[in-house]
Protein backbone atom coordinates (compact mmCIF):
# COMPACT_ATOMS: atom_id res chain seq x y z
CA UNK A 1 0.00 0.00 0.00
CA UNK A 2 1.42 3.21 -1.17
CA UNK A 3 1.51 6.13 1.17
CA UNK A 4 -0.44 8.04 -1.02
CA UNK A 5 -3.38 5.34 -0.94
CA UNK A 6 -3.08 4.62 2.82
CA UNK A 7 -6.77 5.15 4.63
CA UNK A 8 -7.03 6.51 7.91
CA UNK A 9 -11.13 6.60 10.10
CA UNK A 10 -11.44 6.23 13.25
CA UNK A 11 -14.65 5.68 15.61
CA UNK A 12 -13.76 8.12 18.89
CA UNK A 13 -16.39 8.46 21.73
CA UNK A 14 -17.44 11.25 24.11
CA UNK A 15 -18.69 11.92 27.59
CA UNK A 16 -21.72 14.09 27.29
CA UNK A 17 -22.28 16.44 30.13
CA UNK A 18 -25.19 19.24 30.34
CA UNK A 19 -23.92 22.14 32.49
CA UNK A 20 -21.18 20.50 33.41
CA UNK A 21 -23.67 17.38 34.56
CA UNK A 22 -22.97 13.56 33.33
CA UNK A 23 -25.91 12.66 31.01
CA UNK A 24 -26.22 9.40 28.66
CA UNK A 25 -25.53 10.22 25.05
CA UNK A 26 -28.86 7.90 23.77
CA UNK A 27 -31.11 10.52 25.04
CA UNK A 28 -29.70 12.54 22.19
CA UNK A 29 -28.12 10.19 19.23
CA UNK A 30 -29.09 7.30 17.24
CA UNK A 31 -27.04 4.33 16.94
CA UNK A 32 -26.35 4.26 12.90
CA UNK A 33 -25.27 7.98 12.51
CA UNK A 34 -22.07 9.99 12.04
CA UNK A 35 -22.89 11.03 15.48
CA UNK A 36 -23.96 8.00 17.07
CA UNK A 37 -23.55 5.76 19.83
CA UNK A 38 -21.21 3.36 21.19
CA UNK A 39 -22.38 -0.30 21.67
CA UNK A 40 -22.45 1.00 25.33
CA UNK A 41 -25.62 3.51 25.22
CA UNK A 42 -24.06 6.14 27.63
CA UNK A 43 -21.46 6.91 25.23
CA UNK A 44 -21.62 9.24 21.70
CA UNK A 45 -19.22 7.84 18.93
CA UNK A 46 -18.20 9.95 15.91
CA UNK A 47 -17.99 7.93 12.67
CA UNK A 48 -16.33 10.56 10.22
CA UNK A 49 -15.23 8.39 7.76
CA UNK A 50 -11.90 8.05 6.36
CA UNK A 51 -9.24 10.17 4.12
CA UNK A 52 -5.75 9.53 2.88
CA UNK A 53 -5.03 12.85 4.93
CA UNK A 54 -4.53 13.57 8.21
CA UNK A 55 -5.84 17.14 7.58
CA UNK A 56 -9.04 16.32 5.74
CA UNK A 57 -10.49 13.56 8.38
CA UNK A 58 -9.92 16.16 11.16
CA UNK A 59 -11.97 18.39 9.20
CA UNK A 60 -14.40 15.48 8.79
CA UNK A 61 -14.40 15.20 12.80
CA UNK A 62 -15.42 18.91 12.73
CA UNK A 63 -17.99 18.65 10.38
CA UNK A 64 -19.91 15.89 12.65
CA UNK A 65 -19.08 17.75 15.59
CA UNK A 66 -20.84 20.48 14.44
CA UNK A 67 -24.22 18.64 13.04
CA UNK A 68 -24.43 17.19 17.26
CA UNK A 69 -23.89 21.21 18.13
CA UNK A 70 -26.37 22.43 16.23
CA UNK A 71 -28.85 19.63 16.90
CA UNK A 72 -28.26 19.64 20.44
CA UNK A 73 -26.35 23.38 21.48
CA UNK A 74 -26.72 22.18 25.70
CA UNK A 75 -24.28 19.27 25.01
CA UNK A 76 -20.65 19.17 26.31
CA UNK A 77 -18.32 16.88 25.04
CA UNK A 78 -15.52 15.23 27.11
CA UNK A 79 -12.98 13.41 25.78
CA UNK A 80 -9.64 11.49 27.01
CA UNK A 81 -9.33 7.75 28.56
CA UNK A 82 -11.61 7.37 31.66
CA UNK A 83 -14.54 9.91 32.34
CA UNK A 84 -17.51 10.07 34.91
CA UNK A 85 -16.65 6.26 35.04
CA UNK A 86 -16.35 5.25 31.57
CA UNK A 87 -13.98 4.24 29.69
CA UNK A 88 -13.81 5.82 26.29
CA UNK A 89 -10.88 4.88 23.89
CA UNK A 90 -9.96 6.57 20.17
CA UNK A 91 -9.73 3.53 17.83
CA UNK A 92 -7.85 4.45 14.84
CA UNK A 93 -8.75 2.62 11.00
CA UNK A 94 -6.12 2.17 9.06
CA UNK A 95 -5.95 0.56 5.56
CA UNK A 96 -3.16 -1.75 5.89
CA UNK A 97 -2.73 -5.76 6.62
CA UNK A 98 -1.90 -5.72 10.41
CA UNK A 99 1.78 -7.13 10.93
CA UNK A 100 3.50 -7.52 14.11
CA UNK A 101 5.99 -4.62 12.90
CA UNK A 102 3.07 -2.10 12.21
CA UNK A 103 1.29 -2.70 15.37
CA UNK A 104 4.57 -2.70 17.20
CA UNK A 105 5.67 0.62 15.33
CA UNK A 106 1.78 2.26 15.97
CA UNK A 107 2.40 1.26 20.03
CA UNK A 108 5.49 2.59 20.16
CA UNK A 109 4.77 6.13 18.28
CA UNK A 110 1.13 6.52 19.64
CA UNK A 111 2.02 5.55 23.25
CA UNK A 112 4.75 7.82 23.43
CA UNK A 113 2.68 10.68 22.49
CA UNK A 114 0.12 9.43 24.95
CA UNK A 115 3.37 9.30 27.80
CA UNK A 116 3.45 12.90 27.37
CA UNK A 117 0.07 14.76 26.67
CA UNK A 118 -2.54 12.12 28.39
CA UNK A 119 -4.04 12.12 31.54
CA UNK A 120 -1.88 9.75 33.32
CA UNK A 121 -4.70 8.32 36.09
CA UNK A 122 -7.13 8.30 33.51
CA UNK A 123 -5.15 5.62 31.55
CA UNK A 124 -5.16 3.44 34.40
CA UNK A 125 -8.20 3.75 35.03
CA UNK A 126 -9.33 2.45 31.60
CA UNK A 127 -6.92 -0.01 31.68
CA UNK A 128 -8.07 -1.20 35.07
CA UNK A 129 -11.39 -1.44 33.02
CA UNK A 130 -9.91 -3.56 30.90
CA UNK A 131 -9.83 -1.29 28.01
CA UNK A 132 -6.87 0.50 26.01
CA UNK A 133 -4.45 -2.51 26.47
CA UNK A 134 -0.86 -2.19 24.49
CA UNK A 135 -0.84 -3.32 21.08
CA UNK A 136 -4.77 -3.81 20.86
CA UNK A 137 -6.43 -3.93 17.60
CA UNK A 138 -8.48 -6.00 15.65
CA UNK A 139 -8.09 -7.00 11.43
CA UNK A 140 -10.99 -5.65 9.86
CA UNK A 141 -11.80 -6.06 5.85
CA UNK A 142 -10.66 -2.91 5.41
CA UNK A 143 -7.24 -3.38 7.22
CA UNK A 144 -6.86 -2.98 10.86
CA UNK A 145 -8.89 -0.90 13.68
CA UNK A 146 -6.01 -0.20 16.29
CA UNK A 147 -7.26 0.23 19.46
CA UNK A 148 -5.08 1.26 22.18
CA UNK A 149 -5.49 5.36 22.02
CA UNK A 150 -8.16 6.91 24.25
CA UNK A 151 -10.15 9.86 22.32
CA UNK A 152 -8.21 12.34 21.27
CA UNK A 153 -10.87 14.85 20.15
CA UNK A 154 -9.78 17.56 22.68
CA UNK A 155 -8.49 19.95 20.23
CA UNK A 156 -7.99 19.88 16.40
CA UNK A 157 -4.42 19.97 17.03
CA UNK A 158 -3.97 16.46 19.34
CA UNK A 159 -6.37 15.08 16.82
CA UNK A 160 -4.40 16.06 13.73
CA UNK A 161 -1.29 15.15 15.40
CA UNK A 162 -2.90 11.51 16.74
CA UNK A 163 -3.59 10.70 13.00
CA UNK A 164 -0.12 12.41 11.84
CA UNK A 165 1.73 10.04 13.88
CA UNK A 166 -0.30 7.12 13.37
CA UNK A 167 0.18 7.40 9.42
CA UNK A 168 3.84 8.09 9.81
CA UNK A 169 4.41 5.30 12.08
CA UNK A 170 2.53 2.73 9.42
CA UNK A 171 4.60 4.67 6.11
CA UNK A 172 7.66 3.99 8.27
CA UNK A 173 7.43 0.53 8.48
CA UNK A 174 5.70 -0.11 5.19
CA UNK A 175 7.70 1.93 3.27
CA UNK A 176 11.40 2.70 5.25
CA UNK A 177 11.63 -0.75 6.86
CA UNK A 178 11.98 1.54 10.50
CA UNK A 179 12.00 -0.28 13.55
CA UNK A 180 10.41 2.29 15.83
CA UNK A 181 11.16 -0.52 19.14
CA UNK A 182 14.57 0.21 18.82
CA UNK A 183 14.78 3.92 17.30
CA UNK A 184 13.40 4.82 20.81
CA UNK A 185 15.52 2.78 22.77
CA UNK A 186 16.31 4.22 26.24
CA UNK A 187 15.27 7.64 24.94
CA UNK A 188 12.05 8.93 27.11
CA UNK A 189 8.78 9.70 25.10
CA UNK A 190 9.91 13.42 24.62
CA UNK A 191 12.93 13.22 23.53
CA UNK A 192 11.64 10.26 21.56
CA UNK A 193 9.03 12.53 19.66
CA UNK A 194 11.49 15.68 19.54
CA UNK A 195 13.80 13.27 17.09
CA UNK A 196 11.18 11.31 14.98
CA UNK A 197 11.31 13.67 12.23
CA UNK A 198 14.91 13.19 11.77
CA UNK A 199 14.20 9.23 11.99
CA UNK A 200 11.37 9.04 9.14
CA UNK A 201 12.61 8.88 5.50
CA UNK A 202 9.88 9.30 3.43
CA UNK A 203 7.35 12.00 5.12
CA UNK A 204 4.01 12.72 2.94
CA UNK A 205 2.82 16.10 1.99
CA UNK A 206 0.15 15.69 3.95
CA UNK A 207 1.72 14.97 7.30
CA UNK A 208 4.17 18.65 7.48
CA UNK A 209 1.40 20.06 9.26
CA UNK A 210 1.34 17.33 12.13
CA UNK A 211 4.80 16.98 12.29
CA UNK A 212 5.14 20.86 12.78
CA UNK A 213 2.28 20.64 15.26
CA UNK A 214 3.55 18.28 17.63
CA UNK A 215 6.54 19.76 18.70
CA UNK A 216 4.60 23.06 19.74
CA UNK A 217 1.85 20.64 21.28
CA UNK A 218 5.21 18.73 23.37
CA UNK A 219 5.93 22.07 24.47
CA UNK A 220 2.50 22.84 25.66
CA UNK A 221 2.37 23.60 29.50
CA UNK A 222 -0.97 22.32 30.48
CA UNK A 223 -3.37 20.26 28.91
CA UNK A 224 -6.75 20.17 30.62
CA UNK A 225 -8.83 17.06 29.62
CA UNK A 226 -11.50 17.94 31.73
CA UNK A 227 -12.53 20.65 29.39
CA UNK A 228 -15.42 21.12 26.91
CA UNK A 229 -13.89 20.07 23.73
CA UNK A 230 -16.24 22.48 21.41
CA UNK A 231 -14.87 25.63 21.79
CA UNK A 232 -11.44 24.28 21.23
CA UNK A 233 -13.42 23.60 17.49
CA UNK A 234 -14.19 26.67 17.38
CA UNK A 235 -18.09 25.80 17.78
CA UNK A 236 -19.05 27.51 20.48
CA UNK A 237 -21.66 30.59 19.41
CA UNK A 238 -20.79 33.97 20.92
CA UNK A 239 -23.61 36.66 20.40
CA UNK A 240 -23.08 38.92 17.89
CA UNK A 241 -22.75 42.94 19.49
CA UNK B 1 -49.32 -33.16 18.62
CA UNK B 2 -46.72 -32.88 15.84
CA UNK B 3 -46.33 -30.14 13.66
CA UNK B 4 -44.61 -30.05 9.97
CA UNK B 5 -42.11 -27.61 9.44
CA UNK B 6 -42.89 -25.40 7.11
CA UNK B 7 -39.21 -25.86 5.42
CA UNK B 8 -37.97 -28.87 5.73
CA UNK B 9 -41.62 -30.12 5.83
CA UNK B 10 -40.67 -33.01 8.27
CA UNK B 11 -43.25 -34.05 11.84
CA UNK B 12 -41.47 -32.23 15.18
CA UNK B 13 -43.13 -31.76 18.53
CA UNK B 14 -45.04 -28.80 19.40
CA UNK B 15 -41.69 -27.92 21.99
CA UNK B 16 -39.26 -28.50 19.13
CA UNK B 17 -41.14 -26.13 16.49
CA UNK B 18 -39.95 -22.12 16.65
CA UNK B 19 -42.55 -19.70 15.03
CA UNK B 20 -42.11 -17.45 12.27
CA UNK B 21 -44.82 -15.13 12.08
CA UNK B 22 -48.01 -18.23 11.54
CA UNK B 23 -45.40 -20.69 9.82
CA UNK B 24 -43.58 -23.30 11.82
CA UNK B 25 -40.02 -24.26 11.58
CA UNK B 26 -37.77 -26.92 12.99
CA UNK B 27 -34.77 -25.43 15.08
CA UNK B 28 -32.47 -26.34 12.30
CA UNK B 29 -34.55 -24.90 9.88
CA UNK B 30 -35.50 -21.74 11.77
CA UNK B 31 -31.97 -21.40 12.54
CA UNK B 32 -30.69 -21.06 8.68
CA UNK B 33 -32.97 -18.86 8.05
CA UNK B 34 -34.05 -16.38 11.04
CA UNK B 35 -32.55 -14.52 13.72
CA UNK B 36 -33.39 -12.20 16.57
CA UNK B 37 -33.28 -8.19 16.42
CA UNK B 38 -30.46 -7.12 18.33
CA UNK B 39 -32.49 -4.65 19.67
CA UNK B 40 -36.64 -5.39 19.86
CA UNK B 41 -36.28 -9.65 19.63
CA UNK B 42 -38.25 -9.79 16.61
CA UNK B 43 -37.69 -12.66 14.45
CA UNK B 44 -36.09 -11.53 11.38
CA UNK B 45 -35.40 -13.30 7.73
CA UNK B 46 -31.48 -13.57 7.13
CA UNK B 47 -32.35 -12.26 3.74
CA UNK B 48 -33.38 -9.29 4.70
CA UNK B 49 -31.89 -8.38 7.73
CA UNK B 50 -30.09 -4.94 8.51
CA UNK B 51 -26.91 -5.23 10.00
CA UNK B 52 -25.13 -2.59 12.98
CA UNK B 53 -21.75 -1.11 12.66
CA UNK B 54 -20.73 -4.03 15.60
CA UNK B 55 -22.52 -6.96 13.07
CA UNK B 56 -25.44 -7.43 15.25
CA UNK B 57 -29.07 -7.99 13.64
CA UNK B 58 -31.29 -5.62 13.02
CA UNK B 59 -34.89 -5.56 12.03
CA UNK B 60 -36.03 -2.98 9.50
CA UNK B 61 -37.85 -0.66 12.02
CA UNK B 62 -35.19 -0.85 14.75
CA UNK B 63 -32.70 -0.03 11.89
CA UNK B 64 -34.88 2.66 10.36
CA UNK B 65 -35.38 4.24 13.97
CA UNK B 66 -31.35 4.34 14.70
CA UNK B 67 -30.95 5.75 11.56
CA UNK B 68 -30.19 9.49 11.26
CA UNK B 69 -29.88 10.58 7.96
CA UNK B 70 -29.49 14.13 8.42
CA UNK B 71 -26.35 13.38 9.87
CA UNK B 72 -23.25 14.19 7.60
CA UNK B 73 -21.39 10.50 6.46
CA UNK B 74 -18.10 10.93 5.10
CA UNK B 75 -18.60 14.11 4.45
CA UNK B 76 -16.32 15.99 1.43
CA UNK B 77 -14.06 19.06 3.15
CA UNK B 78 -12.97 21.78 1.13
CA UNK B 79 -10.13 23.98 0.98
CA UNK B 80 -11.81 26.46 3.34
CA UNK B 81 -12.41 23.78 5.88
CA UNK B 82 -8.74 22.69 5.80
CA UNK B 83 -7.17 26.03 5.89
CA UNK B 84 -10.02 26.47 9.34
CA UNK B 85 -8.30 22.69 10.98
CA UNK B 86 -5.23 24.33 10.71
CA UNK B 87 -6.15 27.93 11.76
CA UNK B 88 -8.15 26.25 15.28
CA UNK B 89 -5.24 24.06 15.77
CA UNK B 90 -2.66 26.36 16.10
CA UNK B 91 -4.25 28.96 18.02
CA UNK B 92 -5.45 26.17 20.34
CA UNK B 93 -1.39 25.30 21.03
CA UNK B 94 -0.91 28.73 21.31
CA UNK B 95 -3.89 29.87 23.71
CA UNK B 96 -5.57 31.92 21.17
CA UNK B 97 -9.33 32.15 20.61
CA UNK B 98 -9.51 30.87 16.70
CA UNK B 99 -11.48 32.48 13.97
CA UNK B 100 -13.78 29.81 12.42
CA UNK B 101 -16.46 29.14 9.81
CA UNK B 102 -20.09 30.19 9.68
CA UNK B 103 -21.97 26.88 10.57
CA UNK B 104 -24.28 25.37 7.86
CA UNK B 105 -26.96 22.93 6.77
CA UNK B 106 -24.81 20.87 4.17
CA UNK B 107 -27.75 19.64 3.30
CA UNK B 108 -28.87 23.02 1.73
CA UNK B 109 -28.05 24.14 -1.93
CA UNK B 110 -25.72 26.89 -2.51
CA UNK B 111 -24.53 27.12 1.29
CA UNK B 112 -20.85 25.44 1.35
CA UNK B 113 -19.97 27.80 -1.34
CA UNK B 114 -20.75 30.76 0.51
CA UNK B 115 -19.16 29.04 3.58
CA UNK B 116 -16.03 29.44 1.93
CA UNK B 117 -16.44 32.81 -0.02
CA UNK B 118 -17.16 33.96 3.42
CA UNK B 119 -14.25 32.22 5.06
CA UNK B 120 -12.91 32.39 8.34
CA UNK B 121 -14.51 34.83 11.17
CA UNK B 122 -14.68 35.70 14.12
CA UNK B 123 -18.32 35.12 15.37
CA UNK B 124 -19.89 32.01 14.96
CA UNK B 125 -23.11 32.02 12.72
CA UNK B 126 -25.69 29.42 11.57
CA UNK B 127 -26.50 29.75 8.29
CA UNK B 128 -29.03 27.37 6.97
CA UNK B 129 -31.86 27.19 3.76
CA UNK B 130 -35.00 28.33 3.32
CA UNK B 131 -37.56 27.48 0.75
CA UNK B 132 -38.98 29.72 -1.41
CA UNK B 133 -42.06 31.43 -0.17
CA UNK B 134 -44.21 34.72 -0.95
CA UNK B 135 -44.38 35.82 3.33
CA UNK B 136 -40.84 36.26 4.01
CA UNK B 137 -37.28 35.09 2.08
CA UNK B 138 -35.10 35.85 5.46
CA UNK B 139 -35.56 34.63 8.73
CA UNK B 140 -33.13 36.19 11.28
CA UNK B 141 -32.76 35.60 15.04
CA UNK B 142 -33.16 38.90 17.22
CA UNK B 143 -30.12 39.40 17.99
CA UNK B 144 -28.98 40.26 14.54
CA UNK B 145 -32.36 41.19 13.28
CA UNK B 146 -31.72 44.81 12.89
CA UNK B 147 -28.32 44.52 10.82
CA UNK B 148 -29.59 42.34 8.33
CA UNK B 149 -32.77 44.38 7.97
CA UNK B 150 -30.66 47.50 7.89
CA UNK B 151 -28.10 45.74 4.99
CA UNK B 152 -31.41 44.11 3.37
CA UNK B 153 -32.76 47.54 2.89
CA UNK B 154 -29.27 49.88 1.56
CA UNK B 155 -28.99 47.14 -1.07
CA UNK B 156 -32.32 47.38 -1.84
CA UNK B 157 -33.22 43.99 -1.72
CA UNK B 158 -36.89 42.95 -2.63
CA UNK B 159 -37.12 40.19 0.34
CA UNK B 160 -39.26 40.86 3.42
CA UNK B 161 -37.76 39.52 6.72
CA UNK B 162 -39.20 37.98 9.71
CA UNK B 163 -37.60 36.84 13.21
CA UNK B 164 -36.33 33.48 14.09
CA UNK B 165 -35.11 32.15 17.34
CA UNK B 166 -31.68 31.73 19.37
CA UNK B 167 -28.41 33.54 18.26
CA UNK B 168 -27.00 34.47 15.27
CA UNK B 169 -29.21 32.36 13.28
CA UNK B 170 -29.82 33.53 9.52
CA UNK B 171 -32.11 31.41 7.07
CA UNK B 172 -31.88 32.57 3.61
CA UNK B 173 -34.35 31.41 0.45
CA UNK B 174 -33.35 29.52 -2.45
CA UNK B 175 -34.03 31.99 -5.15
CA UNK B 176 -31.99 34.69 -2.87
CA UNK B 177 -29.09 32.37 -2.33
CA UNK B 178 -29.15 31.13 -5.89
CA UNK B 179 -29.04 34.76 -7.48
CA UNK B 180 -26.96 36.76 -4.17
CA UNK B 181 -24.59 34.57 -3.15
CA UNK B 182 -21.81 37.84 -3.72
CA UNK B 183 -24.36 40.04 -1.44
CA UNK B 184 -25.11 37.18 1.06
CA UNK B 185 -21.37 36.73 1.55
CA UNK B 186 -20.72 40.65 2.11
CA UNK B 187 -23.66 40.79 4.45
CA UNK B 188 -22.39 38.03 6.51
CA UNK B 189 -19.12 39.15 6.77
CA UNK B 190 -20.42 42.46 8.23
CA UNK B 191 -22.21 40.41 10.91
CA UNK B 192 -19.36 37.91 11.90
CA UNK B 193 -15.86 39.93 11.21
CA UNK B 194 -15.34 42.32 14.05
CA UNK B 195 -12.93 44.54 11.34
CA UNK B 196 -16.39 44.59 9.43
CA UNK B 197 -18.40 45.34 12.06
CA UNK B 198 -16.27 48.23 13.59
CA UNK B 199 -15.88 50.14 10.17
CA UNK B 200 -19.89 50.08 10.11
Amino acid sequence: MSPEKLTLGCDPELVCRVGGEFTSASDYFKYQSSMGLDGNDEIAEIRPGYSTSPIDLTAKIRAVLEYGHEKYPELEFISGHYVDNYAIGGHIHISVEPTEEIIDALDVVLSSLSDCIDDQEQIIYRRESGYGKAKAYRKKIYGLEYRTPGSFLLSPAVTLVTFTLAKLAVVGVTEDNLNFHKLKGNDDSYSFLMKIEDYLVTIPDDCREGLDELKILLAKRSINWEENILPNWGLITEVAA
Amino acid sequence: MSIECTNCCCKFNDEDIRWYGDDPYCEDCFTDRFTYCYRCDEPINRDYCHYDSSGDPLCDDCYENEIDYNAPDNPEINDAEREQIITLSKSWLNGKRAKSLIRINRNDLYLSDIQEGVGLVDLSLYLYGLIDREDYQIRVSPNIFNRVSQFVLLNKWDATLTEDKGYNRIGISKTLRENKQEEIIQLIKSIATYEMAEAE
